[in-house]
């Protein structure tokens, strides 16, 4: 990798070492949260800490990681150094992705170990709980794209909305495919075609939003 | 080494309420450029350019000898940046943003950076948000003078700074000055700044450079002259008048083009010179403005 996309990944974590410290923390809560009983109000509350955590995360990540760049003009610091405007968005989307996939990874892999480990709760679990973490993964992608881009609230805003209908519509919409239902009460860990088409068509969104952004980042002739 | 460390050829860019118009200058390297223009008047979006974070719709820019904007990696390497619109991190302190920047610049002066820290009365360990506007400012220009640049561009960096602070910043630079290699450009409208420092002037307005000389040259060639006129004579007609002021027989004129020739001229055309007086940058600065908005050839 570049050295100054590195220097600037390394910056970025710096910044953001407590408020990520902050999230780190609250994630192993939750998943120490799915250690209760799986009918109990705790797990249910870990559950809920988990996606909330995540969500919260991806909104937080783009306000002070991306946004206030703008807004708080640190973007002409940044920007006077030597840096390209492609490298300054590659190395934002390294960043925050990072700093994204960490706790998400961690939510991801706890949840597999607590469903895996679990007879009460069916193997088949696994692969609706993937889909909905990677469509969390998605719906962060297209909020920091929104705002690297636009480099404004009212793009992240707008797009944090879009977002948060699109996740809780994708979930609604997954449990309404007979395929994805019965999966997901069964003991199969084997993911059915309706899942990985599911998957892939998520990958390739994710793939195709941070190529946009990109090219976009590339194209532009204005940078503050 | 180039003769030029900045050139611009016919640059233009165009927003929907401004626009560049094909700007030509050139910056002689080791040279200080004081760059005056109003608020508005297209210094920021040039100096935007010379870094390469906005790209010219037309014309061509050259810096250290790197084509702009597609070179600006290897032009920032030795271009230091210091701007009153430009704010380094409110969380992190002095000591990480000059650990940063040396981690990037490999001729950063870490003896130079500590003796800046204590001439500007700045403590490494402080948070930025913790510093004042014109503490702010010295941290920015220390992190630009430590990296060593071969230029260094300052986007009005003495507007908002108390006295003090604003001598604290001009007297660092002055002292930058005695390294000849380094070339600056210093935008500002305050002219008793650029007066104090600069050795080349520039006036911008409305998107046009409007003037580009030495201040020797600039200070030199302009002149107020208190004069007597005759009642039926008319001092408007006479050449190279930019600006005329009263109506009687005591009257002064500003010319742009002074010369012993010139005072002859006038003399033979029946005026009675009463006094020659130098003019401030300010009042040039303004008498171009004025003469280049009444629609008079500078």
């Amino acid at each position: 990798m570049n050295s100054m996309i590195n220097h600037l990944v390394r910056k970025d974590w710096q910044i953001n070492r407590t408020m990520m410290s902050i999230y780190l923390g609250a994630m192993l809560v939750a998943l120490a949260m799915l250690l209760a009983d799986d009918n109990s109000f705790v797990f249910g509350i870990g559950v809920i800490l988990i996606l909330t955590v995540l969500m919260i995360l991806g909104i937080h990540l783009t306000t002070s990681n991306v946004i206030s760049e703008h807004t708080q003009k640190t973007l002409a610091f940044i920007m006077s150094l030597p840096v390209s405007g492609r490298q300054y968005a590659l190395a934002k989307i390294l960043a925050n992705l990072s700093m994204f996939l960490l706790p998400w990874l961690l939510a991801l892999v706890g949840s597999w170990l607590i469903i895996l480990s679990r007879d009460s709760l069916p193997n088949g679990l696994a692969a609706i709980t993937t889909l909905a973490l990677i469509e969390i993964l998605l719906s962060y992608c297209l909020i920091m794209m929104m705002g690297l881009v636009t480099g404004s609230q009212h793009g992240a805003i707008g797009a944090m909305a879009l977002a948060n209908l699109g996740f809780q519509g994708f979930l609604w919409g997954i449990l309404q495919i007979p395929a994805i239902a019965q999966h997901r009460d069964s003991n199969s860990l084997a993911w059915n075609s309706t899942e990985l088409s599911i998957l892939a068509i998520q990958l390739v969104i994710i793939v195709g939003l941070l190529g946009i952004t990109l090219v976009v980042q590339q194209r532009k002739t204005n940078f503050i | 080494m180039n003769t030029h460390a900045v050139e611009l050829h016919k640059v233009g860019k165009r927003y929907k309420y401004f626009s560049l118009n094909d700007i030509s200058l050139s910056l002689p390297t080791g040279s200080i450029t004081g760059f005056i223009g109003v608020n508005g008047a297209g210094k920021s979006t040039t100096i935007r350019i010379l870094l390469g974070l906005v790209h010219q719709d037309h014309g061509s820019v050259q810096v250290l000898g790197q084509a702009m904007p597609e070179q600006q990696v290897l032009a920032k390497r030795e271009i230091g940046y210091v701007s009153e619109d430009m704010r380094l991190y409110p969380k992190a302190s002095l000591a990480w943003h000059m650990q940063f920047i040396q981690s990037i610049y490999p001729n950063w002066d870490q003896a130079y950076a500590e003796q800046l820290l204590k001439r500007f009365d700045l403590r490494a360990e402080q948070k930025i948000k913790g510093l004042s506007h014109g503490q702010r400012v010295k941290a920015s220009l220390l992190l630009a003078l430590a990296r060593r640049p071969k230029l260094l561009i300052l986007d009005e960096p003495t507007t908002g700074l108390d006295p003090v602070a604003r001598q604290e910043v001009l007297t660092a630079l002055i002292e930058v000055l005695a390294d000849e290699d380094r070339t600056i450009l210093f935008s500002s409208h305050n002219t008793l700044d650029v007066e104090q420092i600069s050795d080349q002037v520039v006036f911008i307005d409305q998107g046009s450079i409007i003037e580009a000389r030495s201040k020797e040259d600039l200070l030199d060639a302009w002149r107020r002259l208190r004069v007597r006129v005759a009642p039926d004579q008319t001092v408007a007609q006479l050449p190279y008048v930019l600006q005329h002021q009263g109506h009687g027989q005591l009257q002064t004129i500003i010319t742009n083009r002074y010369s012993p020739e010139l005072q002859q001229t006038y003399q033979q055309a029946g005026l009675e010179i009463q006094a020659v007086e130098l003019l401030t940058l300010e009042e040039i600065f303004v008498a171009s403005i004025q003469a280049r908005r009444e629609g008079k050839n500078l």
